[in-house]
């Protein structure tokens, strides 16, 4: 029997390793997508010669991203996740599921026919908001919180993975959606 | 004669962008980009929706 997959922990210099090289790249999304693909009852099959592709172009994004906004100045982890998530739906790395027949422990449903019909979406957009969360949550200063979006909330998971599926996003609109979930919600009434 | 009136008006008088294409002011635009927050931490085990559904399912 394989042993359950690590949980991968993210660090500061998170996006400075993504720019160092493909290795710690591949590495990272690889242990993420594993990790997260278990609680479908799934093992990722990752395809290298995509993921490269993808490293090559949130690398080339990355390096651009000061310029393309008016103002210019640093992009933030928003914009950074967005563009990681853009790149990684886009060379979709994944190209199958292995099934663990319950290996690890029973799986939830839903989450597997999701993770069926939308492999690459999911787990880029999972794969971003992860990083926006470390950030969020751990940063100095400021509020900090949760994204207003539950693991149940499979409604929410179909409408972001049909858009991104099958409708023009950009990593603006990536990074857009990512900043909307850590809107503060306490100026209700 | 009216309709020649009212073409040689100025159709942007008082208009506040036109005035201000007059005057040479810029609109100067600028999205918040402020760089990566400081963390306190120096890492931290990941958590997104699906990382933690995978970490309870494996309890």
């Amino acid at each position: 029997m394989k042993p359950r997959p690590e949980r991968w922990e993210p660090t500061p210099e998170i996006f400075d390793n993504l720019a160092y090289s493909c290795g710690e790249f591949s590495a990272m999304v690889r242990k993420h997508y594993t990790y997260v693909c278990c609680a479908g009852g799934y093992e990722p099959v990752v395809n290298d010669a995509r993921l490269e592709d993808a490293f090559v172009s949130y690398q080339r994004d990355k390096k651009h991203a000061p310029k393309s906004m008016p103002g210019g100045g640093a992009p933030d982890h928003f914009k950074l996740g967005g563009i990681l998530a853009y790149w990684l739906r886009r060379f979709a790395p994944v190209y199958d599921l292995r099934d663990l027949n319950m290996a690890y422990a029973p799986k939830n449903p839903i989450f597997s026919e999701l993770l069926k019909k939308y492999p690459s979406e999911l787990l880029a957009f999972d794969m971003g908001l992860a990083v926006c969360d470390f950030f969020e949550s751990n940063k100095i200063g400021g509020k900090t919180g949760k994204p207003a979006v539950h693991e149940n909330d499979f409604d929410y998971y179909k409408a972001v993975c049909c858009v991104m599926k099958f409708k023009n996003m950009s990593p603006h609109s990536m990074g857009m959606i990512y900043r909307s979930l850590y809107v503060p919600l306490d100026f209700a009434v | 004669m009216k309709e020649t009136k009212r073409l040689n008006k100025d159709p942007f008088a008082g208009c506040v962008l036109a005035e201000m294409v007059r005057r040479g002011e810029q609109r100067r635009y600028s999205y918040p980009q402020n760089g990566l927050p400081k963390v306190s931490v120096k890492s931290a085990p990941v958590w997104s929706p699906f990382a933690e559904a995978a970490h309870r399912s494996q309890k």
